[in-house]
């Protein structure tokens, strides 16, 4: 990124997105503000995350180091608002990463290779080239795919209205409408599955769920992500995601890297699951 | 051993010496009842000359020629319920104006009426394209389920050694594959984004994206070890024609029907006059089988309010199953099985 490019995006009047740029002109980055001109209400295309593994606190997302591509991973800095029954199944969980890291025994429903779900989905956890997600764009849908365990989510944009929870089942996913703010996309999302955890450092979240994310396209080349965790079960108010951060990838077209399944690792978690007498209930 | 019986008779005996009938001769769309509540199912029955007599196959699998006098036919098959109860219906028709149809009896009861129509040979040269609208939800298929196959003896070999109690990947909610899945009973939408289609399975939730941009296949395309392989599309007149290759070495079917990383798979997807599409399906996998598999499948156009459910699949049954029965050393030992 050259001092141009940083002067350019600082006056562009996006309080986001500065401090995004004023991030990016202190380290070098892939993520550069692009003039070509695009379509800001269209989110199509292959985005690979830029931004670190962060959680869903205000923490500002880190970029991946440029040379050697390496994830800086610091996990969550600061401690979500916790309802007690929330930080109670937060400390049951046994995740691998994150403050209630455990050596050994750890539960991660991705261990045993089940879906992600959302909105661990959209941190695309897995390792690079497999950290990206599709977006397809129909009349009356917005679509993404994912390359964990190749598993895709529509987003109903035809006006539809968000279902009555009493009328929703758990599902991965959820049932998800999306509606334009300006040419800010805001999905809203209910109807959990409530097996799923937030991310990898375990955070919990129950079938009452309501997820918001909001996505825009700052250029040609990045998109941008916030998430609104509400869930009164496990949180006592509404929990932030950090921003994240996607750059378009223009030449991932390759079906041969899309395919994602969970194989192997199972084997190792289920060892570790059931060799120490713990048991499937 | 249950499995291996029926194949040894009907290997040597889809042919009886009763005189050849060019009449019947060629490549049939099948359509027939089975009973057991299974709704009509569509299949392809194949009727070659051998000798002084044909040998018929249904899906590529051969059946027992029982009698062929003038216009009159009647042979039997085996085929698998969905709960793989094996079953041997008779088939015994009649060949009018074209178009063979007649009645389906299994053990003596009548199971319904059956028919079959010429299908028509690909047409060659390949016609301009003239592509139609695809895009939809479409309702599952009702297939078959033929039980066995001519296969070679790597073939055996490989369904012998799968257990599908511990081997099947959907226990595991693992993806089934392309072939499988293509052919259960759940819905797929199709969608257009370009230069690419997608099919959106309900089942495991998948997706498969197939290339109508031209390219190539990638250099090393068979060794790429794909659920859902890598699909190149071409439009053939009206007709969508699909390769696809990079498949991963799998069984096809819940009784596990082998195929090899090597097999292709060609499709022709077209509409019919009342909007039902039909999928033409050819495995060709001669590591395993003496002959292509060819499958034929019509799924019904949903209505435009109808969505793709999401298939929820908990993999926690299973495991627990295993390990009250004490077979997680015996799962874990048999992981060259779940590549």
């Amino acid at each position: 990124m050259t001092s141009t490019d940083c002067a350019r995006s600082k006056n562009s009047g996006l309080a986001r997105f500065i401090a995004v740029a004023m991030f990016a002109c202190a380290t070098p980055l892939s993520a550069q503000q692009n003039d070509e001109a695009f379509d800001p209400r269209d989110f199509s295309g292959n985005w690979d995350r830029e931004t670190a593994i962060v959680t869903y606190s205000n923490v500002p997302g880190s970029f991946r180091d440029p040379v050697n591509r390496q994830m800086p991973d610091q996990g969550p800095t600061a401690e979500p608002p916790f309802t007690e029954e929330g930080r109670r199944q937060y400390l049951d969980n046994r995740p691998g990463y994150g403050a209630n890291r455990r050596e050994f025994e750890r539960n991660d429903p991705i261990g045993r290779c089940e879906p992600a779900g959302i909105p661990r989905n959209l941190t695309v956890e897995i390792i690079e080239p497999h950290d990206t997600f599709e977006i397809v764009q129909t009349d009356d849908r917005v679509l993404q795919f994912f390359e964990y365990r190749h598993d895709w989510r529509e987003i109903w944009m035809d006006g539809r209205e968000l279902p009555a929870f009493e009328d929703t089942w758990p599902t991965w996913n959820g049932f998800s409408v999306g509606r334009f703010e300006g040419d800010t996309l805001v999905v809203e999302t209910i109807g959990f599955d409530a097996r799923t955890w937030l991310d990898k450092y375990g955070h919990p979240h129950s079938e009452e769920m309501r997820l918001e994310e909001r996505y825009r396209r700052l250029d040609a080349d990045t998109l941008e992500l916030t998430m609104t965790i509400r869930d009164p079960v496990m949180y006592s108010e509404p929990w932030n995601s950090d921003t994240k951060i996607y750059s378009l990838n223009r030449d991932r077209h390759h079906e041969w890297d899309e395919q994602i399944y969970c194989v192997p690792a199972e084997e190792f978690s289920l060892q570790e699951l059931f060799g120490t007498g713990n048991t499937i209930d | 051993m249950r499995k291996l019986i029926p194949v040894l008779c009907l290997v040597f005996s889809p042919m009886t010496s009763i005189g050849q009938d060019s009449e019947f001769v060629g490549e049939w769309l099948l359509w027939l009842e089975q009973g057991n509540a299974r709704r009509p199912a569509y299949g392809t029955l194949s009727i070659e000359p051998s000798g002084d007599s044909v040998g018929i196959y249904i899906d590529g699998g051969p059946v027992n020629l029982l009698s062929l006098e003038g216009d009159r036919i009647r042979f039997d098959f085996d085929w698998t319920d969905v709960g793989d109860r094996e079953h041997v219906s008779i088939l015994e028709g009649v060949l009018d104006d074209g178009v063979l149809t007649g009645t389906v009896t299994e053990a003596g009861e009548a199971r319904g009426a059956w028919r079959a129509t010429p299908r028509a040979a690909p047409e060659s040269p390949a016609p301009a394209p003239d592509p139609v609208d695809l895009t939809g939800i479409w309702g599952g298929p009702a297939i078959i389920s033929k039980f066995s196959f001519d296969q070679t003896e790597a073939g055996r070999a490989a369904q012998a050694a799968y257990d599908l109690t511990i081997d099947d990947p959907i226990l595991r909610c693992v993806s089934d594959g392309l072939i499988r899945m293509s052919h259960g009973p759940f819905v797929i939408e199709v969608v257009e984004d370009r230069g690419r289609i997608f099919v959106l399975h309900e089942d495991l939730h998948e997706v498969r994206r197939i290339y109508m941009d031209g390219r190539p296949f990638p250099d090393g395309i068979d060794d790429a070890q794909l659920s859902m392989g890598y699909s190149l599309g071409r439009w053939d007149g009206s007709t969508l024609v699909i390769e696809t290759r990079g498949l991963k070495k799998a069984v096809w079917d819940a009784a596990g029907m082998p195929f090899n990383a090597g097999a292709v798979v060609t499709e022709r997807w077209y509409l019919d006059d009342d909007e039902n599409l039909h999928i033409e399906f050819s495995l060709s996998d001669p590591v395993n089988y003496n002959r292509p598999i060819l499958m034929h499948q019509v799924r019904p156009r949903l209505p435009d309010d109808s969505e793709v459910g999401e298939y929820s699949c908990d993999p926690h049954a299973f495991y627990r199953g295993l390990q009250l029965d004490g077979r997680l050393e015996e799962y874990w030992g048999r992981s060259v099985n779940r590549l």
